[in-house]
């Protein structure tokens, strides 16, 4: 199902300014021609409607990408519009591609970088979300990366300001990548959990190197059988992750998680075996980093042991009198970023032991 | 004062309305405009000299190939009334020179990793494609108004040949009128680019990356300032390692890392200095703290027996912390500084603790008057 290439020009004439590049591909509502911008010497993305009939769609897509400010979505630098031949144009930022669903067909993609696109994509819907946007339209077709392999998010020709009350005349989307809300007597009511129902199929997408499970294709979709788990998607994924992504394709769509939620369980996992903790114990520096290690910090009778599970340090047991940021300490007990381990009962005054532990992560830059 | 090129209310092409002056570099003035296809806001830039405009049509064409979230987007580029005009994105914030004139004397390791780690990403990216800076100075580097400096944005790619040109003026004719740009920008120029070599390229923007790094963390530049540092750095000789890099208590390990990350990028040989994407791969792995972070005046140190004392936040809470989170000479009460947060009873605590340069006197009534508001 990929987008049909061709090598048809654009019928009206282009500005000086810009060079035809002899490459057209077809998307829903508009053709993109790939050319060149003389002025800048870049390759631009001129995108025109099919017909008069997906104008609007086109010139829904301008309102909405001219409001947004995402590193995942697309810039708009121009509007062509010809008053008198009424042809009318929008001249963005070309992403060469592939898209997700091209980048799916040709890898047969890893847990890590399953995590890493799931996480894009989040952080994608989160920020249209942000900005009062839904995009409605969220597949692995109109998910494309850039010559940095930064995601961005195309084709917001279905899409809609989000209004509590929102809803749309008519059911449009991908078969599959719709939530059951559509399939119901028209018109449908539609939300940010669309799009989120959305990423969801394309995580499913994603795992199944292409396909969807049936369920989804059912008519309404989940209908006779309910999604599988991502459990079984054959990546042993953590259990969080399971959870939050299974939560995503609930046929009720405000049982859905919102975007930034997703978002942030994908990020605490990509940071997984990588945070250290600085221990300042008497008058040494320590650094607990490998994941499954302790450490065990006596004073007397009053000890505790400090574990690093791979996404905090917790507290693996204790005795006697400690204290994190003045609080008794107990099994189980998560540090917090920045705290005080205290070693002794306040009577003991100054003869206690302090221990100032703090914890940092690389940052997830992508 | 000088007259400027645009006025207020103007509008060129049919399309970008002038609102108002923003700045002026050696080479170029920049104004707000609203770009009224769309009514976004962007930034307009146009050379001072026409002479600068070839250099100046060759920047933007440079900048125009580099799409990232860490590099200023290049919009549009048209003539008017005989002059280039270069439009870009319009960046919510200010540029890495005014903090440190402002409001940072230095930064603390955390904070210099972040900003380091963002500006090698929009260097590598460019490095991929071929594009140099040339230029890279705190003054070029556009970071967002908190205290956290969550986001930045590297700028005017390539105007720097100028600016290495008029420097090289300046030191034959021993002039000591060098322009402001000039002096900004010599204190991160590598060897071979002051020298005027030909084959200057790609890791003469790893050597600023190293100077740059020098500076946020010591609160100085490593050769000096001015036109004196031109001796400086054409001896390449790597200064002694600042007392600030030599971190206490909470930073050490960190400091270490960007320490190596400096000496790394300030080699003589430009072919023994790392590649960006090499950067990248160090600075992925560097554990620092990028958490939001907040302002107060210290209030009381050392009133107990400890080597800890509690920060009152601008928001009206009191914030515990230890002076090994301090990143600076020992803590004094009066000081204004910014942290990052963290839960804890019956205070919160405050790390990393960062100093401040006091407030203006407008700026600190505004906020004794957010710390106290049962205030006037």
């Amino acid at each position: 199902m990929a987008n049909k290439e061709t090598v048809s020009p654009p019928p009206f004439r282009l500005p000086d300014r810009f060079e035809f590049l002899n490459k057209t591909l077809a998307g829903g509502q508009a053709f993109v021609y790939l050319c060149r911008d003389k002025f800048l010497d870049r390759q631009v993305a001129l995108k025109a409607p099919k017909s008069p009939i997906t104008e609007g769609a086109v010139r829904k897509e301008l309102a909405i990408l001219s409001g947004l400010k995402s590193k995942h979505v697309t810039q708009v630098y121009d509007v062509l519009e010809d008053k008198k031949s009424g042809h009318f144009a929008i001249v963005e930022e070309f992403v060469p591609g592939p898209t997700l669903e091209e980048y799916v067909e040709r890898t047969n993609i890893q847990k890590e970088d399953f995590l890493r696109i799931l996480y894009q994509l989040a952080c994608a819907l989160s920020d249209i979300h942000a900005a009062g946007k839904v995009h409605r339209d969220v597949t692995p077709r109109n998910v494309k990366f850039d010559a940095e392999s930064v995601l961005k998010i195309l084709d917001f020709g279905l899409s809609s300001v989000a209004r509590p009350e929102g809803v749309t005349p008519q059911a449009r989307g991908t078969p599959g990548f719709v939530g059951p809300e559509f399939y119901g007597s028209l018109p449908a009511h539609f939300s940010a959990a669309a799009d989120v129902y959305g990423f969801g199929a394309t995580a499913w997408f994603m795992a199944l190197n292409g396909v969807l499970p049936p369920s989804l294709l059912e008519v309404p979709p989940q209908s006779l059988t309910a999604a599988p788990s991502f459990s079984t998607a054959g990546m042993s994924l953590p259990i969080e992750i399971v959870e939050v992504l299974n939560a995503t394709l609930l046929p009720n769509p405000s049982r859905r998680p919102h975007a930034p939620c997703v978002r942030d369980t994908l990020k605490r996992h990509l940071l997984f075996g990588r945070h250290r903790a600085t221990i300042h114990y008497e008058g040494k520096t320590y650094v607990l980093s490998d994941q499954g290690k302790a450490a065990r910090l006596p004073a007397g009778n009053d000890t505790i042991t400090v574990k690093y599970s791979g996404l905090a340090f917790v507290v693996a047991a204790v005795t006697g009198d400690v204290y994190i940021n003045n609080n008794p300490a107990k099994a189980d007990d998560i540090l917090p970023d920045a705290c005080v381990i205290t070693l002794g009962a306040p009577p003991l005054k100054q003869a206690r032991k302090f221990v100032p532990v703090n914890m940092s992560h690389p940052e997830v830059v992508l | 004062m000088i007259q400027q090129i645009h006025k207020a209310g103007e509008i060129l092409i049919g399309r970008y309305q002038v609102k108002r002056f923003l700045a002026e570099g050696g080479m170029q003035e920049v104004y707000v405009a609203v770009d009224l296809s769309f009514n976004r806001e962007v930034a307009l830039k146009v050379p001072k000299h026409p002479s600068a405009e070839k250099r100046f049509a060759r920047s933007a064409r440079m900048s125009a190939k580099v799409i990232h979230a860490n590099v200023a987007q290049t919009l549009d580029y048209f003539s008017e009334g005989g002059r280039d005009h270069l439009i870009e994105e319009l960046i919510q914030g200010s540029n890495l020179q005014d903090r440190l004139d402002n409001e940072f004397d230095y930064l603390d390791p955390h904070l210099a990793a972040h900003l380091i780690h963002h500006l090698i990403r929009a260097i590598a990216v460019c490095h991929r494609v071929n594009v140099f800076h040339r230029d890279l100075k705190p003054s070029n580097i556009m970071v967002s108004m908190d205290h956290s400096m969550s986001f930045m944005k590297v700028t005017d790619f390539g105007i720097a040949k100028m600016a290495a040109q008029e420097i090289a003026n300046n030191v034959k004719s021993d002039s000591i009128s060098a322009s402001r740009t000039v002096l900004g920008a010599i204190p991160y120029m590598a060897p071979e680019v002051v020298r005027r070599e030909k084959g200057a390229g790609l890791p003469a923007d790893i050597w600023s990356v190293g100077a740059l790094l020098y500076r946020l963390m010591s609160g100085k530049t490593p050769f000096g300032e001015g036109l004196a540092a031109v001796e400086t750095i054409l001896k390449c000789q790597l200064p002694p390692k600042p007392l600030m890099f030599s971190g206490r208590g909470q930073f050490t390990g960190l400091v270490d890392e960007l320490w190596e990350i400096v000496t790394a990028c300030l080699r003589t040989d430009p072919g023994a200095r790392p590649t960006a994407d090499q950067l990248i791969k160090t600075c992925s792995a560097l554990c620092y703290s990028d958490a939001s972070r907040r302002a107060g005046i210290v209030t009381s140190y050392r009133r107990g027996s400890g080597d800890w004392g509690f920060i009152h936040a601008d928001a009206g809470d009191d914030v515990f912390f230890h002076s090994d989170s301090y990143y600076g000479p020992k803590p004094e009460e009066r000081k204004r500084v910014c942290f990052a947060c963290c839960t804890g009873s019956p205070s919160h605590r405050a790390h990393p603790v960062l100093p401040l340069k006091p407030l203006l006197i407008s700026q600190a009534a505004d906020a004794a008057w957010v710390a106290d508001p049962t205030g006037p």
